[in-house]
């Protein structure tokens, strides 16, 4: 059986309701331009649910068309395998711009209300009201049952994303371990024989070797620190301070250079400080700083704080080229980098210890040119 | 010239090691396992030890414990790749003295080693309870003050220091437990937030 036959049998949905339908879109017809204003008023009164319309009245207008066209076919059928298709599509579309699926049960019941009330005003004989009223139910549940298999698809396909991720994490994370002692042998070897060679060439090959385990080094313990589930111990972290310091530690290791500046602004005072776990902030700053200017034609970073009613929301700013529009939707997945020399665990890290602190972190580019990212750490929970 | 003792079962790491301390003027032996380094240990005195955490026949608290039954006992350095093992905490909480990773951490395990065995240097006791944060107080001593770090013995008994060493400073980090008075030492309270703050403390005491 196919799911779309399996959801019609459970329902009870059969020819005599496809019949009352269809009977009733002439009658319903003239009204779904109402009913789909209707729709669009109350989430556009919704704050949370307005927050998916990101179109403004362009797309509202469009939608309110696209709305219609879905009563029209939903009432006349066939509500076969195409009719299925269709409307998983129309699920999927919902998935993918993030809306919470909480909606489509308090959207599908606008609806239901409304052409409920347009059976009573509208369908004169008790028996047929009735007949017409159950078919509506029916297609509603089923419009409901195949949109929501969209949701669990989608959440199949993220867990199946995050065991994927999982295994390889600990498949990384074991190889990390064991490349740590070669490389601790390569390093000291390599430490000595810059002692005992006096060669100008022999002595920048070494630096090579060392400046290339280095970056070894870097990436292992970035991988570490990745599937590492190190507990957050959140206390009184000043930002201003914190941004001073990693600056000067990026300025000694040579990563930050001279004429590049560092600034930092709270927009508010509440902001110049947050509560989060010190030494992953320090890292969070350190890895989007360096990020900004990595790219190499940053010649500003502005770092600001800012409370929000979520709660803290630290942004850096440069002016430099931006992602490059392939990598900005992927900014924060591990080994995802545009520079030939980047780990690709910089951003990565500072999202998954955004998350840690149940927040996230955001990236875009600036319309006057550069990139922006933000980190927003939520206020702890609680008291 | 001080004497090194390095427990490593990587083999060629600990000869680096070795090498490069030996360049700097000072004698080492190597060892491989717990057993070897239970037959090594009583040819002391040593000045220091570093230690790595996994050996095959044990670990670095096997390696720390053995070193606490003497009488002011030398600094051990755990030098080790393992950042999560819970076994690192256990080896600070029974006297250990410091953490330094692998393998990023070369020159700051050659600094370490050197500094605890500058026989010119006074020496500094740091008292933190919770171990992990011992890294960050030890760090700091070595960054912005001359003195040579060290932990007393382990829990609740008198700080003593490793012999022949005079000590200028107890370092206590808020609500720490000093397990006694040490002769001449000045007390210094250090609040337990960042290692600037220490930093910052630690430079104005020396000053
Ligand atoms: C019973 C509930 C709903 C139905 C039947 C419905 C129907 C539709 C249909 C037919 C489309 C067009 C899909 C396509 O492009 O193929 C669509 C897209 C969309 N819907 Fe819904 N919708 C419902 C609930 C909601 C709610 C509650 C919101 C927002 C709060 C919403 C926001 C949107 C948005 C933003 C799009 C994408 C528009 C675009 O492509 O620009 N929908 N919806």
């Amino acid at each position: 059986m196919s799911l779309i036959e399996d959801i019609q049998a459970y329902i009870g949905f059969d020819a005599d309701d496809a019949e009352a339908l269809a009977a009733f879109l002439p009658v319903a017809r003239p009204h779904f331009p109402r009913i789909a204003a209707h729709f669009y008023d109350l989430i556009l009164e919704h704050p949370s649910a307005h927050a998916a319309i990101t179109g403004g009245t362009a797309q509202v207008e469009r939608l309110k068309k696209t709305l219609v066209g879905w009563m029209e076919s939903g009432l006349a059928g066939p509500h076969d395998e195409a009719y299925f298709e269709k409307r998983s599509r129309i699920g999927r579309v919902h998935v993918e711009i993030g809306l919470p699926q909480r909606f489509m049960f308090t959207a599908m019941n606008v609806i239901r209300l409304d052409f409920r009330d347009l059976v009573r005003t509208h369908l004169a004989d008790a028996e047929t009201a009735q007949r017409t009223s159950d078919a509506l139910d029916k297609l509603f549940d089923m419009e409901l049952a195949i949109m929501l298999g969209a949701y669990q698809a989608d959440s199949e396909e993220r867990l199946r994303q995050r065991e994927r991720l999982a295994v390889v994490g600990q498949i990384a994370a074991s190889i990390g371990h064991e490349l740590r002692n070669p490389l601790g042998v390569i390093r000291s070897s390599s430490f000595l024989l810059g002692r005992y060679v006096d060669d100008e060439k022999a002595k920048r090959h070494v630096a090579k070797i060392d400046h290339q385990v280095e970056r070894c080094s870097r990436i292992i313990e970035g991988l570490l620190e990745l599937t590492r589930e190190r507990p957050v111990t959140r206390s009184h972290v000043e930002i201003g301070p914190l941004v001073e310091e990693v600056t000067a530690d990026l300025r000694e290791s040579g990563v930050l250079s001279a004429d590049v500046d560092v600034t930092f602004s709270a927009v508010d005072d509440g902001a110049r400080a947050v509560d989060a776990d010190p030494a992953m902030l320090r890292q969070v700053v350190s890895n989007l700083v360096e990020n900004a200017v990595a790219a190499g034609a940053a010649q500003h970073v502005a770092v600001t704080a800012r409370r929000t009613d979520e709660g803290t929301e630290i942004s850096v700013l440069d002016d430099g080229r931006g992602f490059p529009a392939e990598v900005l939707p992927r900014a924060f997945e591990p080994l995802v980098s545009s520079r030939p020399h980047g780990t690709g665990l910089g951003l990565a890290l500072v999202h998954a210890i955004a998350r840690r602190h149940g927040g996230r972190a955001e990236a875009a580019n600036r319309p006057e040119g550069g990139a922006r990212v933000t980190v927003v750490l939520p206020r702890r929970a609680g008291p | 010239m001080a004497r090194i003792l390095i427990v490593d079962d990587n083999a060629d790491l600990a000869d680096n090691l070795a090498e490069i301390l030996e360049l700097a003027g000072h004698r080492c032996t190597t060892v491989g396992s717990v057993e070897a380094f239970a037959r090594e240990w009583p040819r002391g005195p040593w000045s220091a030890v570093v230690c790595d955490m996994m050996l095959t026949d044990g670990t670095g608290c096997d390696v720390v414990a053995a070193t606490r039954g003497s009488d002011g006992p030398p600094p051990v350095v755990l030098w080790t790749a393992y950042a999560d093992d819970g076994r690192v905490e256990e080896a600070l909480a029974a006297g250990a003295l410091t953490r330094l990773r692998k393998p990023c951490d070369l020159e700051r395990v050659v600094e370490f080693v050197e500094r605890l065995c500058d026989e010119a240097a006074p020496g500094a006791a740091v008292c933190v309870d919770d171990p992990a944060q011992r890294i960050a107080v030890v760090d700091a001593v070595l960054d912005v003050t001359p003195w040579r770090p060290y932990v007393g013995a382990a829990g609740r008994r008198p700080l003593a220091s490793p012999s022949g060493w005079t000590t200028a400073a107890v370092i206590a980090v808020a609500g720490a437990h000093v397990p006694g008075d040490v002769p001449g030492a000045r007390r210094i309270e250090l609040p337990a937030a960042a290692s600037r703050y220490l930093a910052e403390h630690l430079s104005t005491a020396v000053s």
